[in-house]
C-alpha cells in the first residue's frame, strides 16, 4: 500500500471523528516542533528509529511510529492476500475485509496524528511475504498464509502493549494504543481458529512460544512469551489451582521488545 | 481441573497464609507503591463486615476493580462447567475450560497482588439473569460478561499510575479480548470485532458506568465512588 493509499483512507474518514483528538494534538505540538526539527527521514529501515535518532525524537511521537510499523505491514499483508485469487476462501473472506478495515483505520488514525503535530509519517516499506523465500508459499497456500497472518497478529498485539507502555505519560495516546491492542488480539484470535479449522493444534490465545508454527527469524514474534511471572507472581499452580505452565502462559501476553521487533519484521520488508 | 469449587474453599482458608506471603515481597518490590498509596488521607479501605463493598481509591481502587471484573468472569465459567447446558459439545466444553483457568489465573493474581489491600474473595454473585442450562443464555452472557471486562480493563488502564500496573492490566485485557472475539464468533460467526470503532479501537469504558452495568451480578453492594474519575 501507497502512502497516498493511506491518505485516501484519511479522507474518507469523517472530520469529527478526530474531534476528540484535540487534546492528543495539544501535547504532541510541543514535542512536534522539536522532532521536525531534527527532520529525521523515516525511511523503513528507521522505522525502528536508530540508537543516534533515539536520543532526540520524542518518545510519544517515537512509539507512535513503532506500533504504526507493525500497522503498515499487517495492512499491506490483507491488502495483498485479498487480492490474490484463489488463496483466501470464500467463507473466510469478510472476516479478513473486516480485519483490512480496522487495520486501515488504525493507519489513518495515527498518520493524521503524526500530521496534525507537525511529526514526520513514515513512509510504507515494499514488503515481501515470503520473507525472502523462507516461506515460499505464504502467499499461494492458505495455511501457510495463515501462518504468517497470526503471527503478525500476535507480533501486533505485542507491539500495541509496547507501544502502550512508551505512551504512559499521555492518557489519551496510552488509551488509543491499549483500544487498538485489545481490537487487534481480536484479530488475532479469529485468525488463529481459522487455523485451528485447518486442523493444527492451536487455541485463539497464545501457549508458550509458539512451538505450533514457525520457522526461522520469525518466531521471534514469540520471543519471552513464556513468562509466567506477573506483578512478580508466579501464576503457575498458583494458590493450589491446577494452572499448569501452557494456562499459565495463555493467561498474558507480553510486550515485545524492540530489537524482537525489528528481528521478526525485517525479513518481510524488501 | 475437575473439583474446582473444593480448589475455591481451599483458597479461601489458605487466604491469610497468601496474605502474609504477600507481605513479605510486598515491602521489597511492586506492592511498597500501594502500601504508601494505601496511607494517603483520602483512602477508604474496602468495607468486609457490612453489606456495601467499597472498591477503594488510587490504583489500589482500580485493581479492585479490575479484580472484581475477574472474579466476576470467573465464577461464571466455573458455574457454566458445573452445570453445562444440554448438548454442550466437547469443543465448547474445551474453550470454556481454558478461559476459566485463565480467568482464575487473572483473580488469584491480582487477589495475591492485592493482599489485605484487596475486596474479599469468592464475593457472592446473583445470577438470577441467567439460565445456565439454556445455551443462548450462557452464550449471551459470556459475550456479555467478555465485552464489559475488556471495555472496564481498557478503562482502568487510562487511569492507573504505575507503569506496572499498566502494562498488566493491559497484557490481561488483551488475553480477556482474545476471548471475547471467539465467544462472539462461537455465536455468530465474523462478529469477533465488531466492538471496534471507525478508529479500529475497543470503546473502553470508565469505571463508574462499568461498575453501573456489573453491580447487579453480586449480592453485596459494590461502590466505586472513591476511584479516580476520567
Amino acid at each position: 500500500m501507497k502512502l497516498t493509499d493511506i491518505l485516501k483512507e484519511i479522507e474518507s474518514i469523517q472530520p469529527e471523528t478526530f474531534e476528540n483528538a484535540t487534546g492528543r494534538r495539544d501535547i504532541l505540538k510541543n514535542l512536534g516542533i522539536k522532532v521536525a526539527a531534527i527532520a529525521t527521514p523515516f525511511a523503513a529501515v528507521s522505522m525502528f528509529s536508530n540508537k543516534a535518532a533515539a536520543k532526540t525524537t520524542d518518545i510519544l511521537a517515537e512509539a507512535i511510529v513503532f506500533a504504526l510499523g507493525i500497522s503498515y505491514m499487517q495492512s499491506a499483508l490483507y491488502t495483498q492476500a485479498l487480492a490474490t485469487t484463489g488463496l483466501i476462501p470464500a467463507s473466510a473472506e469478510d472476516g479478513f475485509k473486516k480485519i483490512l478495515k480496522d487495520k486501515n483505520s488504525q493507519v489513518a488514525y495515527w498518520v493524521y496524528q503524526l500530521t496534525a503535530t507537525g511529526n514526520i509519517v513514515p513512509s510504507v516499506p515494499s514488503y515481501d511475504f515470503t520473507a525472502k523465500n523462507a516461506l515460499p508459499k505464504a502467499m499461494t497456500d492458505y495455511g501457510t498464509f495463515l501462518t504468517v497472518a497470526h503471527a503478525m497478529e500476535d507480533a501486533g498485539v505485542r507491539m500495541y502493549l509496547t507501544a502502550v507502555q512508551k505512551l504512559i505519560t499521555n492518557k489519551a495516546f496510552r488509551t488509543d494504543a491499549v483500544n487498538m491492542a485489545t481490537t487487534n488480539a481480536r484479530h488475532a484470535a479469529h485468525v488463529r481458529m481459522l487455523r485451528r479449522n485447518l486442523g493444527v493444534d492451536m487455541m485463539a490465545w497464545v501457549i508458550s512460544t509458539e512451538p505450533n508454527s514457525i520457522v526461522g527469524e520469525i518466531k521471534k514474534a514469540y520471543q519471552n512469551e513464556d513468562n509466567t511471572m506477573q506483578l512478580k507472581i508466579n501464576t503457575v499452580g498458583i494458590n493450589g489451582f491446577d494452572i499448569s505452565f501452557d494456562t499459565a502462559t495463555g493467561s498474558f501476553d507480553e510486550p515485545l521488545a524492540e530489537a524482537d521487533a525489528k528481528i521478526f519484521m525485517t525479513p518481510f520488508i524488501d | 481441573m475437575k473439583e474446582v469449587t473444593t480448589q475455591d474453599q481451599m483458597t479461601h482458608e489458605s487466604a491469610s497464609l497468601s496474605r502474609r506471603k504477600f507481605l513479605n515481597y510486598a515491602g521489597v518490590i511492586a506492592g511498597a507503591g500501594l502500601l504508601i498509596a494505601s496511607c494517603k488521607k483520602d483512602d477508604v479501605q474496602p468495607t468486609a463486615d457490612d453489606d456495601t463493598i467499597n472498591l477503594g481509591s488510587n490504583d489500589t481502587g482500580l485493581l479492585n476493580y479490575a479484580y472484581l471484573l475477574q472474579q466476576l468472569e470467573a465464577a461464571f465459567y466455573i458455574q457454566v462447567l458445573k452445570t453445562p447446558f444440554s448438548g454442550m459439545t466437547k469443543t465448547e466444553e474445551g474453550i470454556f475450560t481454558q478461559i476459566r483457568d485463565h480467568e482464575i489465573v487473572h483473580r488469584e493474581m491480582l487477589k495475591n497482588y492485592l493482599g489485605t489491600d484487596g475486596i474479599p474473595p469468592a464475593l457472592e454473585n446473583d445470577w438470577s439473569s441467567i439460565d445456565f442450562s439454556l445455551k443462548s443464555s450462557v452464550m449471551a452472557k459470556a459475550k456479555f460478561f467478555e465485552e464489559v471486562s475488556v471495555a472496564g480493563l481498557n478503562g482502568i488502564c487510562r487511569l492507573v499510575i504505575a507503569e506496572e500496573h499498566l502494562v498488566t492490566l493491559a497484557k490481561m485485557s488483551v488475553v480477556d479480548a482474545r476471548h471475547s472475539a471467539v465467544i462472539n464468533d462461537m455465536i455468530t460467526p465474523g462478529t469477533f470485532a465488531e466492538k471496534a470503532d471507525s478508529n479500529g479501537m475497543e470503546v473502553s469504558q470508565d469505571p463508574q458506568s462499568s461498575i453501573d452495568i456489573t453491580k447487579k451480578f453480586f449480592k453485596k453492594t459494590i461502590t466505586g465512588i472513591n476511584l479516580p474519575k476520567y
